[in-house]
């Protein structure tokens, strides 16, 4: 398995607030994965977090709010499938004996060279495997992949979900047994261009693909995916 | 030879020791011997105490013989002696019967007329006894003789120690000699005392150095032990005093106490903390020990058990008097400065003060005026002592002066220390920025798909200085940007950040570093702990490669426990057998032209000051190995 492959269709998360480096690492970063999304502080980083972003989190340990290791440590209440990885301006051992329990697949003195870069995102594919982050069961028999966007069950051909689908799915999975307004999903979706229906008929497709229950619709409100029993 | 003055010095104490001048003791009307001895008394030894008084006082005759000895190595049982006495004269005479008996003892005296008891004293611990009484260490007894008057003198001892019996009969002119020569004998002992006591305190108040502040405790204490010990001075100051309320168990504080102070001063004021510690300990022990008998006191006199409480300690004070003179022999013999003096003064009164205790137990018999001794050697303690304390005051100015610029240099340190920081930390982001646009500059060739060779190796190399330069200010700002303080570290980090340090001349120099720490974190000032390993490995580095040694090589192995100990060696040569005493002294440096000798002793005083550990050297088959414990 070509491990950096995997990284094209993938989001980094991106908290720093020096400028300069930001935009740097922005730009080496974007030759390996789909997007970054680069934010100068930690309650930034937190916030687009909560909303789906970042496939890869990536955390500078100085930073006004909130410190890298504090947003790694508030990250890591709700998920540990997410591979974090901290870089700091000057190795200090004591921090690094503090970070131990946040499960960071690297921990990395700026700046950072091709290689580090390199082995730091094989690192995180390998994280998001050993974590089973890339295949997800959604039922019985039934896996999604979240990086190729397959669905595959026992006995049955591979099926591969259009864009669209593969975003809902992903932030559906990600916030499972969690109520997503519409009006947050079509923005999250479309960006507002879209019709009153344009929703409805997406979750329709993709709920004709998964087998069992799955997706739920919750008075109307929105949806959300509930765990199969 | 510098010991020749001092010898003669010895011999003029002992010289004057042997001409001190006996009690003049010449009784007319008949009675010629004053000191009764063996060939006067008659003895009845009573070992279990279980003969009744009242049969031997109402003329017991039958039980006493003449005495053959006056010393009785009975620890336990009874003392009987009888003496008689008869004024020949047609004038009445005023005799003075000094018993000169053990503090330790119980003593009862009985007048005796015809078998019949005319009057009974009672002297000793069991009881309060009034200034007219006794004085002092003197069963003090007038008698009343009419003319031609017989009376017997029927003495009881009852002691845990041996009893030694000195008894001493004068009239009244010699009576007063006796005092006359007491009192001045021991007048100089006072007026040594009492020398001592206002130049220590004023040594105290000019140089703030506790030891001075020991020593005028330890001669109040003996003041007041002599004051109301010794016999005539005791009885002539008492109608002006409240000493026989002070006298109470004057014999059981003073002595303690004075070794208290005493074991105090010596670990002071020759500073055997760091000079030498197993001395040190014993010193303290030897305060502590006699300091919980002294505790112990109030059992003994309240369970009414003092003669209990006598035995031991007349079994620990000699025992501690013998911890403080050998103390003053390996004080003399490591060359501690003024250690000669010492001995010469405290041993002088050490020895003395056993002799007496040996006298008074019963041990041996020293001549009478082994007593004399006491004053004698405090004199001289007084000279001696002045001689050891010149040395102490040239000491601490040196000590004083070597600190200014111990503290110079080490503020010295400090202020670079935040200055290199600011400076590093300036260093730290043009070299993170360049080291990303490389980065930047090779994502971008990669995903162009360019690889030629050439320039992909360039950029690597420039990659590959970036981070070797980067890793060295990060080792030296982590270095130079510690604070100063006392918290929870890892010493093996504290340990790499000192390596870090000098990774570069170790590669230079071709210098094997081997690092061996099972320690874990620990409690202490790390900034000063880092200070001192580069000042240790600084320095073994420099003898490596001014040795020009084959196979260089450096090993800090340290353990963790109750004391952290730390282990520098080097496999230099070590240290030239003659210079390991002088190494830590400032300004002392074999680094030819290179040391200002400031290191090693900063390196001492950091340790002293801010780990409150030890640094010492010793040197093992192959080189110098510093220790330091803390």
């Amino acid at each position: 398995m070509n491990y950096l492959e995997q990284t094209r269709n993938m989001t980094v998360l991106l908290a720093e607030d020096d400028e300069i480096f930001r935009a740097s690492l922005t730009n080496s970063l974007s030759v390996f994965v789909e997007r970054v999304v680069a934010v100068a502080d930690g309650a930034a980083a937190l916030e687009q977090f909560s909303a789906g972003v970042g496939d890869i989190v990536i955390l500078d340990i100085d930073m006004p709010l909130l410190s890298g290791l504090d947003v790694a440590r508030k990250l890591r209440e709700t998920d540990s499938t997410t591979p974090i990885f901290i870089v700091t301006a000057f190795n200090d051992s004591e921090t690094l004996k503090r970070a131990i329990p946040l499960m960071l697949v690297e921990y990395m003195v700026k700046p950072l060279t091709f290689d580090q870069l390199q082995s730091a995102l094989v690192g995180s594919v390998k994280y998001l495997v050993k974590q089973g982050g890339l295949t997800i069961r959604i039922a019985q028999d039934t896996v999604y992949d979240r990086l190729s966007g397959e669905i595959r069950s026992a006995g049955a051909a591979p099926l591969l979900l259009p864009k669209r689908e593969k975003q809902l799915l992903d932030i559906l999975l990600k916030n499972r047994n969690r109520l997503l307004e519409k009006s947050y999903l079509e923005e999250y979706l479309f960006e507002f261009d879209c019709s009153e229906t344009s929703l409805k008929n997406l979750v329709y497709r993709l709920k004709k693909k998964l087998p069992g229950e799955g997706i739920v619709n919750v008075r109307d409100l929105g949806y959300m995916f509930v765990d199969g029993k | 030879m510098k010991v020749l003055p001092y010898s003669f010095l010895l011999a003029g104490f002992f010289v004057l020791l042997g001409l001190s001048p006996a009690p003049a003791l010449t009784l007319d009307q008949g009675l010629t011997r004053a000191v009764l001895d063996s060939s006067q008394l008659q003895v009845y030894v009573d070992r279990d105490s279980a003969t009744p008084a009242d049969e031997i006082l109402s003329g017991g005759e039958r039980y006493f013989e003449t005495g053959a000895k006056n010393t009785y190595p009975y620890s336990a049982g009874t003392i009987w002696t009888r003496v008689s006495l008869t004024n020949g004269s047609d004038q009445p005479l005023t005799l003075h019967l000094l018993n000169d008996f053990v503090a330790h003892d119980q003593l009862d005296l009985y007048l005796i007329e015809s078998a019949k008891l005319i009057k009974a004293y009672r002297f000793g611990d069991t009881r309060q006894v009034a200034a007219g009484e006794v004085i002092n260490r003197f069963a003090n007894v007038h008698i009343e003789l009419a003319a031609h008057q017989t009376l017997e003198v029927v003495t009881r001892y009852h002691s845990t120690s041996p009893v030694h019996i000195k008894m001493i009969l004068l009239d009244e002119a010699g009576y007063a000699r006796f005092a006359v020569t007491d009192l001045s004998i021991w007048g100089i002992f006072i007026g040594a005392l009492l020398a001592l006591a206002i130049y220590n305190l004023m040594m105290f108040a000019s140089l703030r150095n506790v030891a001075f502040l020991y020593y005028v405790l330890n001669s109040l204490t003996n003041l007041y032990n002599t004051l109301t010990g010794s016999g005539y001075i005791y009885a002539w100051l008492s109608p002006w005093l409240p000493l026989p309320l002070l006298n109470l168990s004057y014999n059981k504080i003073a002595p303690p106490l004075g070794i208290i102070f005493m074991s105090l001063f010596i670990i002071s004021f020759f500073e055997l903390k760091k000079r030498c510690f197993w001395l040190y300990r014993m010193n303290l022990a030897n305060a502590v020990i006699i300091a919980i008998l002294l505790i112990s006191l109030p059992l003994f006199h309240f369970s009414e058990k003092l003669l209990v409480y006598n035995w031991i300690s007349s079994l620990l004070l000699p025992l501690s008097l013998l911890v403080m003179l050998v103390s003053a022999l390996v004080i003399a013999w490591k060359k501690l400065f003024g250690g000669v003096y010492f001995l010469l003064g405290a041993g002088l009164f050490f020895v003395a003060t056993l002799c007496y205790i040996l006298y008074f137990v019963g041990l041996t018999d020293f001549p009478s005026s082994i007593i004399y001794a006491l004053p004698l050697s405090r004199a001289a303690e007084a000279i001696f002592f002045s001689m050891a304390l010149g040395k102490k005051i040239k000491m601490i100015e040196a000590e004083r002066l070597e600190n200014a610029l111990l503290v110079e240099e080490s503020n010295k340190f400090n202020s670079t220390s935040s200055l290199l920081a600011g400076i590093l930390h300036q260093f730290k982001q043009p070299l993170i920025y360049l080291g990303s646009e490389l980065l930047n500059l090779r994502a971008a060739r990669f995903k162009a798909g360019l690889g030629d060779h050439q320039t992909e190796r360039s950029l690597e190399q420039m990659e590959a200085q970036v981070t070797a330069m980067n890793t060295l200010v990060g080792n030296f700002y982590s270095f130079y940007a510690q604070q100063t303080r006392v918290e929870k570290f890892a010493l093996r980090s504290a340990i790499d950040k000192v390596t870090g340090l000098l990774d570069s001349s170790l590669r230079a120099w071709h210098i094997e570093l081997r690092v061996n720490c099972d320690a874990d974190t620990i409690r202490s000032d790390e900034k000063a702990l880092t200070q001192i390993l580069l000042i240790l490995l600084e320095n073994a580095i420099a003898v490596l490669q001014e040795r020009q040694v084959e196979h260089p090589q450096i090993r800090i192995d340290c353990r963790s426990g109750a004391q952290v100990e730390i282990l520098v060696s080097d496999n230099g040569g070590g240290i030239v057998p003659g210079d390991i005493d002088k190494i830590f002294n400032l300004h002392y440096s074999k680094k030819q032209a290179r040391g200002l000798g400031i290191g090693l002793s900063l390196a001492r005083k950091l340790v002293e000051d801010k780990l409150d550990g030890r640094l010492s050297v010793k040197n093992h088959p192959e080189g110098a190995c510093f220790f330091l414990t803390f």
